[in-house]
């Protein structure tokens, strides 16, 4: 117990921008974990694209020594995404701390993932201890943040650091608060082993590496482990710290953050939230609050140069090693041809693993629209789930189809209240509640389809509101809609990459502007193409792309053949960009275009 | 062997127009200069016997007195050309005058090539040309006068603000004034031109809709379409141009000319005053047995001749027939294309939207 009274263990809560990355890197610099020769900006952010966009995805935790009153203590942050895809992560990581630094920007005050993430760390005890960030700016209005703190959350925070992490202000007095607010652990070292996994990675050398928070018991080289809710046995190879690379250790005991590698090949074998106990001593019960991580949002993705099937395979399953969440299989597209449906967390899961493949594996890709999750009930009885619109059964074999709706919390200010609104009604949103933050922020509860979220709502609500509003989403359940497929046909034959299961109230717009939009990225071809959007046989919008009148190089002046061959070199690459569906050729654009379609 | 055709580039305009991405520079003083570099370039160059010469710009006709003559003269003396030859120059109307038209003809200057474009004032203005309809006529009547009866003139179409009224006056008034040639060109708005940085972009449908009218107009008249943008009256073809698309040879001479030897393509530096002082920079380039194959076809199908399956076969070194069935048999299907014994042509509806149907040949 003496030993755990000198350890912290907690977490930084932000919304994106709020300083986090920054806060994390001030404290590491201050207690000297990392020299400062070695410190770049933002460590724990390991990531190219984390550190591009400012968000931190993956979860690197680092212990760092502290001294307070003369005696000398083991700080460990574990860093949480603050996204909404990774709610269930960021309560695992939640779940192995005691103690939980909620930054608020003294400009913004506080947004709706924060918020979000502040109830998980009150589910889980954690005691959370307010820092105002970004004190240093001109608009800053600290006691505003502080008020809103008060009000909006309900934690005390007249006492709570002002702090810029930017220029390293007043960071000692996060230190100092978090050790005399946050409890130590008290686990029993003696009792058997749990250890809660709240990440893990794939090693090339050491496979699976989970990242644990010891609660009882030890664990060090030589262990025999199981996976409490997986089943699964390994023999720890190595344990270790991070600081903040990861450094061997002798042992790992109660209270302690750390990593076990048990030459684990698969990363599915090291599930966040799973409990490792010692298989020969098992403790009676695991860490409560493991759930199987489901994927939400779906969408088809494929190479734009065929031939490239292989290699987005091997990309995929590389990302995986990773990623215990991607879900991916083979999928057939008559238009786009071999390719995967993919399923994952939510939108911003989707872009990063989108993002990855292309940057990390140079692939070149198309995507379809994002489809969500559809309980099918047929007329036999049967329930089908489908995730692929190509798929949904036959309306005549179809009893009911139901779909996700999320709880949407919309943090705006009240002169957008009107335009937000409309928005999620016209998203099919029920209103749920709003109430006034204070005279400059209102927090506005929907119940919104997540069929509709995925579409373009985000970027609605950004452009509705000049970017002033924060939104985040958690998935409900599941409620019968009369939901419909839209085909959409391209030379008279149906192009399945772009049908979309939506409301039938909605098809008729979404038809009519898939189509608009289609006719404006479609190149004019030898001959006309209609373009029509159908439910079932019935034509609901059709549009033409004319027949092509003109193309051919001009005067080739004084023998000059090789610009006239270059020119049409061009145009055969840019042949190689299209598919051909059917007898059309569709640029890859185009099925990326209908994605973003603005419902104005 | 195989004749070859000649091509002299004269980079001197009075003022440059506004659509214009060629080489070209208007100070014409450096001309006396610029002909004895050409002089030393026909020197090394020297050798094998040419069956065409086109005397190109820039415009030849603002060359000083004399300075053609010196042009002509020397190219006799490095290349044998036949008795027969076609010996083109490009003039513009506001420069072809009786002395132009005099010495041309002296030296032996057989056939004429007028940048004529429209024969709207208001469209000649807008597009930075120093003529009007009336030097047209003149310049047009002047030669014939002089005795060069072989007659050609350029139009350019979907220019700002056109109607395909303009064009189908164009054609007929050139038409009756007796000319032989007209070349159809749609306006292509290079970059950095005057023109592209006004943010001119021609319509599609307006370039076909001209074209269309043009063509219709030409056929009226009597001129066949012997290339997408060349008519003729019978046996009036541009025989030099001709070379360009039938993969000939030719020895292109001066700043920005390009040369082909049946092999290796290969351009002199585009700069001026670099060429001038004796520096050719000439840039070289061998293009592969495919390639000649693809240019082949991207030229032939241009012509009314289309290509022939005997030389396909032999750049291709197999049956392209054969390895091309299935694309040839849509576009016949689909009535592009049409398949004799010898070989293919482009049908009417094809001729200009070729490049779709090159890019599945090739």
């Amino acid at each position: 117990m003496e030993r755990q009274k000198h350890i912290r263990n907690f977490c930084i809560i932000a919304h994106i921008d709020h300083g986090k990355s920054t806060l994390a890197d001030r404290l590491i610099e201050k207690t000297g974990t990392v020299s400062m020769r070695e410190l770049t900006d933002q460590i724990l952010d390991s990531m190219d694209i984390e550190r591009e966009r400012g968000i931190t995805i993956k979860l690197t935790p680092v212990r760092m020594k502290y001294s307070y009153n003369g005696e000398d203590y083991e700080l460990n942050l574990i860093d949480t995404p603050g996204h909404v895809d990774f709610t269930y992560e960021v309560s695992r990581s939640l779940a192995a701390c005691e103690g939980a630094v909620l930054i608020v920007d003294a400009t913004q005050g506080v947004e709706a993932q924060t918020l979000a993430n502040v109830y998980l760390a009150v589910d889980n005890n954690l005691e959370v201890i307010p820092v105002i960030n970004k004190i240093d700016l001109p608009s800053a209005r600290p006691e505003e943040a502080i008020r809103e703190i008060e009000d909006v959350i309900g934690l005390p925070a007249e006492d709570a650091p002002l702090v810029s992490a930017k220029e390293g202000l007043n960071i000692e007095k996060v230190l100092d608060k978090i050790i005399t607010d946050v409890p130590p652990p008290s686990g029993d070292e003696n009792a058997p082993l749990k250890a809660l996994i709240f990440d893990s990675y794939y090693d090339n050398y050491k496979g699976a590496v989970c990242l644990v928070r010891v609660i009882d018991g030890c664990v060090k080289a030589g262990t025999k482990i199981r996976m409490m809710h997986n089943g699964k046995e390994f023999d720890v190879t190595e344990v270790g710290i991070f600081n903040p690379k990861p450094i061997e250790w002798h042992s790992l005991k109660a209270g302690d953050v750390g990593y076990v590698c048990a030459s684990i090949k698969n990363v599915s074998d090291t599930e966040p939230g799973d409990t490792i106990t010692d298989a020969l001593a098992p403790a009676a019960e695991p860490c409560p609050g493991y759930k199987k991580v489901q994927p939400v949002v779906y969408c088809g993705i494929f190479s734009t140069d065929g031939s490239r099937y292989n290699d987005l395979k091997d990309a995929l399953e590389k990302l995986k090693l990773n990623d215990a969440a991607l879900f991916f299989e083979p999928e057939v597209s008559v238009a786009l041809g071999f390719g995967f449906r993919c399923g994952f967390l939510g939108l911003l899961h989707m872009e990063i693993i989108q993002e990855r493949l292309e940057r990390e594996f140079n692939l070149d890709l198309i995507t379809t629209a994002p489809s969500v999750n559809y309980m099918v009930y047929k007329t036999d009885g049967e329930v089908v789930t489908v995730t692929n619109p190509s798929n949904l059964p036959n309306p005549s074999e179809t009893d009911r189809i139901e779909e996700p709706f999320v709880k949407a919390m919309i943090f705006t200010p009240p002169e957008y209240i009107g335009s937000v609104m409309e928005l999620c009604q016209d998203k099919r949103g029920t209103y749920i509640n709003m109430v006034y933050l204070d005279k400059t922020r209102v927090r506005i509860e929907y119940e919104i389809p997540l069929n509709e979220i995925v579409y373009d709502f985000f970027d609605n609500l950004k452009s509705r509101t000049r970017g002033y509003a924060s939104f985040d989403y958690e998935i409900k359940g599941y409620k019968a809609e009369d939901l419909v497929k839209l085909d959409i046909l391209l030379n008279n034959e149906i192009c399945d990459a772009l049908s979309i299961i939506v409301h039938r109230e909605k098809a008729y717009a979404r038809g009519r502007s898939i189509a608009e939009k289609l006719k404006e990225v479609i190149p004019r071809q030898l001959f006309e193409i209609p373009i029509q959007a159908s439910i079932g046989n019935k034509v609901i919008a059709r549009e033409t792309v004319k027949a092509m009148r003109k193309d051919v190089l001009a005067k080739c002046y004084g023998g000059d053949i090789t610009r006239k061959k270059k020119l049409l070199e061009k145009q055969k690459e840019g042949k190689k960009r299209m598919r051909q569906v059917g007898s059309v050729e569709v640029p890859s654009e185009a099925f990326m275009s209908v994605l973003k379609l603005d419902d104005k | 062997m195989q004749k070859q055709g000649l091509y002299v580039h004269i980079p001197f305009c009075r003022s440059r127009c506004s659509y214009c991405g060629f080489v070209s520079c208007t100070d014409i003083c450096a001309a006396e200069k610029y002909v004895g570099s050409l002089v030393s370039e026909m020197r090394e160059r020297a050798g094998g016997e040419a069956d065409t010469v086109y005397i190109g710009g820039g415009t030849p006709s603002v060359l000083p007195r004399g300075l053609l003559t010196k042009i002509v003269g020397a190219l006799r003396e490095n290349f044998a050309i036949s008795e027969n030859a076609e010996i083109t120059a490009e003039a513009n109307p506001d420069s072809c005058d009786s002395e132009f038209l005099h010495e041309a003809r002296e030296c032996g200057i057989n056939r004429l090539s007028l940048g004529v474009q429209t024969l709207n004032d208001c469209l000649l203005a807008r597009i930075g040309r120093r003529h009007n309809a009336e030097q047209a006529y003149r310049a047009v009547r002047s030669a014939q006068k002089a005795g060069i009866t072989n007659i050609g003139c350029d139009l350019m179409l979907a220019l700002p603000e056109q109607t395909e009224k303009d064009v189908v006056y164009a054609v007929d008034t050139l038409a009756s004034w007796g000319v032989k040639h007209i070349s159809a060109y749609s306006l292509s708005v290079e970059k950095e031109t005057a023109l592209y940085n006004s943010g001119y972009a021609p319509d599609e449908d307006r370039a076909a809709d001209m074209y269309e009218a043009a063509y219709g107009r030409l056929k009226a008249h009597g001129f066949e379409r012997y290339e997408v943008s060349n008519f003729c009256k019978a046996g009036h073809q541009s025989r030099h141009n001709l070379k360009y698309w039938r993969l000939e040879p030719y020895a292109g001479l001066g700043a920005a000319a390009h040369s082909y030897n049946g092999t290796v393509r290969s351009r002199n530096t585009s700069n001026i005053s670099e060429y001038i002082s004796g520096r050719r920079g000439e840039v070289c380039e061998q293009t592969s047995m495919s390639e000649k194959l693809e240019e082949y076809i991207m030229l032939g199908l241009r012509t009314k001749y289309g290509v022939e399956f005997s030389k396909l076969n032999a750049l291709f070194g197999g049956d392209w027939l054969k390895a091309k069935a299935r694309e040839i048999s849509e576009l016949c299907e689909g009535g592009y294309i049409r398949r004799s014994e010898r070989g293919i042509t482009l049908t009417e509806k094809a001729y200009f939207v070729m490049n779709s149907v090159i890019l599945r040949l090739i």
